[in-house]
């Protein structure tokens, strides 16, 4: 910034000052002396922090496909707020490492994230509780009350949702109904299973169910917790009064590893390819509308992968959607993914860093966004935005995310990296799926989830 | 100099005695040797640690076969070599996310070239990254593939300075070509193919982004090395102190190679 804006005081310095030597002293006069004194000082006071611009992250602050919608956002800060509005983009875990790295400096103002990164945030004192704040918000009732609980803790509201979404099972109604599935897969997991392996069986070149599950890939444990979900009825760990206590245990891990995951590649009837084995999301949702998998775990946001006519076509004729499938004991719960903006404790102007949280999650900008990705508006957070979806087959998308239960504020590294240990083992046949499940029991009761920094 | 260098080594050294987390950076309670003995009794530790002296061992061993069989061959004064001398660096000035990228569509299952190729033959395919005995190996590939070139041009460089007298004076003794290599080539470039072992040995041991882009230590931790466990320590465990000690064990064995590198130096 400081060798970006210097050259510019200088040659603003160097305009004046030949002007002055032109004036009828023939030398700098000290009303332009100050002048261009005072053009320096304020260039440089702007470069070591006195900047009047209000900054906003989020994942598609770069992204032309949003190019027109963010300066319609910028446009209306400044309107609003009189000061400028700077977007910038970032990946979701650069993001994330950036605002806990210099988010105590006071940039950016305002923070787009996931549903887990609150409670980071929280812990790392960065973001300002909303609590007392939420009459400053013209559209505030409008929220859906459960959208706004997935960022409610600690008995303070800590973020505004602009989007979400619950996952369900997209499949190729084609395909089901050459077997008589003409309403979707079934709904118990066993039945569906077998349904996905004898489509395997029978394909050459498609795959009767697919999962993410790639070390490090989010998608993967958001589809293992989905199911997990199921049997827990609420998230993974609930607080107890003193602590989070795990509230799945070996044999609901071993049910869903045993069940869908190692038949997903073992088994008399494996549901997919073994080179499909660590497959990360791409794979899973590309693939799908190009017609690799019958059946995937997925999100509304399958509707925006649309660069060939094949994937339009795929999407338009031949794609239905229905919930999760589940053991006999479960609900029909799923994993609900709801998307926040975060204002920064730290930011020199909180009144103006709301009016742009403000905005984003506003109605306008919501309806906005689904013009330009529908995916986005599928599954509404606002009551005063209607549902992008019409295809009545992708209905069951909003009885998902009706389902949807949101992940606890806690640590998700430890859990992660016990999930990403599980699925890999029995996938790779490396562990019995009740081996794993025992693992990961103790993995997640040992875990330190706690977001105290204090606790190592 | 202090402040560059000395004060992060020393607050890093000092971070691995501590607990302390990446949420809470300013927050430090002495922990002394504690995360040193959960280092001891930690199995991924110990895989990763392996790793990474596999990862490095093979690739900067290949790197130099290759390199010097790359040299020999440009120093042979045949028409084109000056176009091959510069398509030759090619590999080397390509950013390592362009390398991961080719790499990871050419081993793709359905579409990937070397699976079609494979295919074509009748010959099994597979997802190569998501293989737990593949996934290494194409890891160490992309390093070869990337810095071999780097090797062949220093090592082609260090053999310019030979003088051809001694090539003529070995001729005129009847010295076969594999005798000139191994009494003239080889201790005249031995210094400078030290310098390179040992820069890349540095290199490929501190190295996080061909395997953090490609497979992200997995599958099954295969791929797990220093580099990559001290990230998810730190930024997804937020565990700034136990992360510190693993850097300071890879800053010991690095100090080793950097000793062996200054020595070097100081043998000219």
């Amino acid at each position: 910034m400081l060798i970006a804006v210097l050259p510019v005081a200088t040659k603003i310095f160097i305009f004046v000052v030949p002007d002055c030597s032109d004036g009828p002293m023939g030398k700098i006069s000290k009303r332009d002396f100050l002048k261009a004194s005072g053009i320096a000082a304020a260039s440089i006071a702007g470069c070591l922090g006195g900047n009047d611009q209000l900054t906003f992250w989020w994942i598609d602050g770069d992204s032309t496909e949003y190019q027109d919608l963010n300066d319609w956002i910028e446009e209306t800060v400044e309107a609003d707020t009189e000061r400028q509005l700077e977007i910038t983009g970032y990946a979701y875990s650069d993001l994330h490492q950036n605002v806990l790295t210099g988010g105590r400096q006071g940039t950016p103002d305002v923070i787009e994230g996931v549903i887990e990164h609150p409670g980071d945030y929280v812990a790392a004192d960065i973001i300002e509780p909303l609590t007392d704040r939420t009459d400053e918000i013209p559209h505030f009732n409008g929220f859906l009350e459960s959208a706004l609980d997935a960022f409610r803790f600690q008995d303070e509201l800590w973020a505004l949702p602009y989007t979400g979404n619950g996952r369900a099972i997209v499949y190729n109604k084609e395909v089901l109904a050459e077997y008589g599935y003409e309403d979707g897969p079934p709904s118990e997991i066993d039945e569906f299973m077998e349904l996905a392996g004898t489509i395997n069986a029978d394909y050459d070149d498609m795959n009767g169910f697919h999962l993410t599950t790639e070390r490090g890939e989010v998608r993967a444990t958001q589809e293992f917790l989905s199911h997990v979900y199921q049997h827990t009825d609420g998230s993974l760990y609930e607080w107890d009064g003193d602590g989070w206590a795990l509230q799945a245990d070996s044999d609901v891990f071993e049910a869903i590893l045993g069940d869908i995951y190692y038949r997903l590649f073992h088994g008399d009837q494996p549901t997919a390819s073994s080179a499909y084995q660590s497959a990360g999301y791409e794979t899973n949702d590309i693939g799908f509308t190009e017609g690799e998998h019958a059946m995937i775990h997925c999100g509304p946001w399958i509707n925006g992968f649309r660069d060939t006519d094949a994937q339009a076509e795929m999407l338009d004729e031949k794609v239905a959607v229905s919930l999760l499938p589940k053991h006999a004991d479960a609900s029909d719960a799923t994993y609900m993914e709801v998307k926040p903006a975060m204002i920064n404790t730290h930011s020199n102007d909180l009144e103006s860093a709301l009016s742009v949280a403000s905005t984003f999650t506003s109605p306008e900008t919501i309806e906005r966004m689904g013009e330009i990705n529908s995916g986005t508006v599928a599954t509404p957070v606002h009551e005063d935005v209607e549902s992008t979806l019409e295809n009545e087959d992708y209905m069951a998308f909003i009885d998902a995310f009706e389902n949807g239960v949101a992940p606890a504020p806690i640590a998700w590294g430890p859990v992660r990296e016990g999930i990403y240990d599980a699925i890999e083992y029995v996938i790779f046949d490396e562990q019995t799926p009740a081996e794993a499940a025992n693992e990961l029991e103790q993995t997640l009761e040992e875990a330190n989830v706690e977001l105290n920094p204090n606790e190592e | 100099m202090g402040v560059i260098i000395f004060y992060p080594i020393v607050d890093g050294i000092l971070t691995s005695f501590q607990m302390r987390s990446f949420l809470q950076p300013e927050a430090r309670e002495f922990v002394f040797l504690a995360h040193y003995r959960a280092l001891i009794q930690d199995g991924v530790f110990w895989t990763a640690l392996w790793n990474s002296a596999v990862l490095t061992g093979v690739s900067v061993a290949l790197q130099f076969l290759l390199g010097l069989g790359l040299a020999l061959l440009l120093k042979q004064r045949v028409p084109g070599i000056t176009i091959f001398r510069s398509i030759t660096m090619v590999t080397w000035v390509l950013p390592v996310i362009v390398i991961v990228i080719v790499f990871n569509w050419l081993v793709q299952p359905g579409y990937g070239l070397v699976n079609l190729i494979l295919a074509e033959f009748g010959l099994p395919t597979d997802y190569w990254f998501s293989n737990t005995t593949w996934a290494m190996p194409l890891i160490i590939l992309m390093h070869v593939w990337k810095n071999a070139p780097f090797f062949a041009i220093a090592l082609f460089a260090a053999m310019q300075s030979i003088p051809d007298e001694l090539y003529e004076a070995a001729e005129m003794d009847g010295a076969s070509a594999i005798q000139q290599f191994r009494y003239i080539t080889l201790p005249n470039i031995s210094y400078v193919a030290m310098i390179m072992i040992v820069l890349h040995v540095l290199y490929t041991f501190n190295n996080f982004d061909f395997v953090w882009l490609s497979t992200g230590g997995g599958p099954l931790r295969t791929t797990e090395v220093l580099p990559t466990y001290v990230y998810k320590q730190a930024f997804d465990q937020y565990l700034l102190g136990y992360a510190a000690s693993i850097g300071v064990v890879m800053l010991i064995i690095m100090m080793m190679f950097t000793v062996i590198y200054v020595k070097l130096e100081d043998l000219d």
